[in-house]
């Protein structure tokens, strides 16, 4: 994608100003992005020297970013302690399916807001960014009591005399459900961007449709999916980033299904197991939690950089169609 | 029974609004901060999303970059980060953001400048900071706005002579402006229930300090009210500014229309 100043320009008189007003801005756009470029990775760079310390370097004053004592211990460690593999299957399970089920529901419900008009929407769409407000500290406790014995409206009490009780917890169906219905990790963040990408996408593509026989579902499914890829992109890096980083819910709902970031918040004591009397030095757990920290951290790193080819593939289908 | 009854009825937000000394003047801090830090967030983001979009060396490089922000400010990386960074600058002030400006400050100190210098040095290095931490989601969902225009809406505004600064108020903002409520909306909430913000802290002291729940809870309620007011207000003045809603563009189209017929 070529920016508007780069469009070649041809058989036009250019004044030598436009040239100079160019490399100028090059050469701000340079210091800026490398100023940015420098604060964001400073805890990353921290992380990384601290992840590859061995324990001679922690009280070694001289040293300040680069560990003279080169190792990978920390992360045998890390290994060790942790079930790595069950964690990561039992994140990824989470993370991947929450995130569909979330981009499908959120998807829908911003498309009903942004081309519907029925009685009581402001108030809803209101009520959707209340969702935003309250925090999940505040709904987790009722949801913990709702799922420990589950029961919509009480009808399976009734039915079965109380005699049958389901409790949902340490089931991926907890937050698979909540995630289903609209209740995932900030999904009115992502009903309204849903709602205003619908709301730029030009109504004749849709009228286009209805004329040529589509239904409203295929209209929404073959002509305003496709065109809202760039929001189902940005979408699905979010909600997988916020579940995969996510222990407050995790560790609420799940005492068994352990995930990632609740192994990493408790690493503490699994260390314990395996470090006899290093467990209790806070500079040589630290070492540790930093080697976790980017164990964490890659695999959602990775998943952007592929998809951040895609971003800008999307535009030529949608730049076509606009 | 009877009379605590009575002294209880509403009396925490009495006590609240009208006895206590500290919380009517830490909610109007709250909200002051966040008429200055929505604006500050919003043009901050849209230019980094602007500047990510043009054609450069290493734009991939940079946009991964502006996404490790997100990554690492939510969850338990964070809480680990905050941790460590904290009890590892000595003398550390109790500043929350996640980059403290501490490390370069004492540089600056041992290196003999005067104190004031430094003291506004380092505040405004962690503002720098800050802004940038808090900005990370908006700069991509305004990157992802932008990238939605196609090629050819410059390229006819280049044929019709516009410079950079018109196609941007006539292309690229009208496209970006139904992001701006996202961002507005988002930020505005992420300033609220953020544990920096004033009010918060007061109530969270209040809580789990003093021990009082109730009035805390009476705080916090007035709390909620306080910021639902303020995004009902901020979305009705931005709605009359930016035409979000497509009511408006339809009415202007049928207009034009009308008036061609």
């Amino acid at each position: 994608m070529k920016a508007y100043n780069d469009v070649k320009i041809e058989n036009i008189d250019v004044s030598p100003l436009f040239y100079f007003g160019k490399a100028v801005w090059g050469v701000i756009r340079l210091f800026f992005m490398l100023e940015m470029a420098f604060v964001i990775l400073y805890p990353i760079f921290y992380m990384l020297s601290m992840a590859f310390r061995s324990s001679a370097d922690i009280y070694d004053m001289s040293i300040v970013w680069i560990p003279k004592h080169f190792t990978v211990e920390n992360f045998k460690i890390l290994f060790e302690s942790l079930d790595f593999g069950s964690a990561i299957k039992n994140t990824s399970i989470i993370s991947v399916v929450c995130t569909f089920l979330q981009i499908a529901v959120c998807a829908l419900t911003g498309y009903g807001f942004a081309r519907f008009d029925f009685k009581g929407r402001g108030i809803l769409f209101l009520i959707v960014i209340f969702t935003i407000i309250v925090p999940p500290q505040m709904i987790n406790l009722p949801n913990y009591l709702l799922f420990s014995d589950f029961d919509v409206f009480g009808i399976l009490h009734t039915v079965s005399g109380g005699a049958f009780h389901v409790n949902l917890l340490d089931n991926f169906a907890t937050v698979f459900s909540l995630s289903a219905l609209g209740q995932g990790i900030r999904s009115g963040v992502f009903i309204l961007i849903f709602s205003q990408f619908f709301k730029g996408i030009p109504k004749e593509l849709e009228e286009a449709a209805m004329i040529d026989g589509c239904g409203y579902l295929k209209t929404y499914l073959k002509i305003m999916l496709p065109n809202a890829s760039g929001a189902v992109l940005i979408a699905f890096i979010l909600s997988m980033v916020w579940y995969w980083n996510d222990y407050y819910t995790m560790s609420a709902f799940f005492t068994k299904i352990r995930t990632l970031s609740v192994k990493i918040a408790e690493l503490q004591t699994s260390l314990s197991n395996v470090m006899s009397n290093d467990a209790y030095d806070p500079y040589k757990i630290m070492t540790v939690q930093q080697a976790a920290c980017i164990a964490c951290l890659i695999p959602m790193l990775v998943m952007y950089i592929v998809l951040q080819k895609r971003f800008s593939r999307s535009i030529a289908t949608s730049g076509l169609v606009g | 029974m009877l009379n605590s009854l009575k002294d209880g009825f509403l009396g925490n937000y009495r006590q609240a609004l009208f006895l206590d000394s500290l919380f009517p003047q830490k909610l109007l801090n709250s909200l002051t901060d966040m008429l200055y830090r929505v604006p500050i967030i919003l043009v901050f983001s849209l230019f980094v999303a602007i500047v990510l979009n043009q054609d450069f060396k290493g734009r991939g490089f940079m946009r991964a970059i502006f996404f490790l922000p997100i990554l690492i400010s939510s969850g338990v990386i964070a809480s680990v980060i905050q941790s460590t960074l904290t009890s590892t600058v000595i003398g550390g002030d109790s500043s929350n953001s996640i980059f403290s400006a501490v490390l370069l400050t004492d540089m600056l100190n041992n290196s003999g400048l005067p104190s004031n210098l430094v003291n506004q040095i380092g505040s405004l290095v962690s503002d720098v900071t800050d802004l940038i931490w808090s900005s990370s989601v908006q700069i991509i969902i305004f990157l992802m706005g932008i990238l939605t225009i196609p090629q050819s809406y410059y390229e006819v505004a280049q044929v019709e002579g516009a410079t950079g600064w018109e196609a941007f108020w006539k292309v690229t903002f009208p496209v970006v402006s139904p992001f701006i409520l996202v961002n507005i909306i988002y930020t505005a909430i992420d300033h609220f229930i953020s544990y920096d913000n004033e009010a918060m802290k007061y109530v969270l002291s209040v809580a789990f300090k003093d021990t009082k729940y109730s009035y805390a809870s009476a705080m916090s309620w007035i709390y909620f009210v306080v910021i639902i007011a303020t995004l009902l207000a901020v979305i009705f003045l931005t709605s009359l500014f930016i035409p979000f809603s497509e009511k408006k563009i339809k009415d202007k189209s049928a207009d034009k229309r009308r008036k061609s017929v």
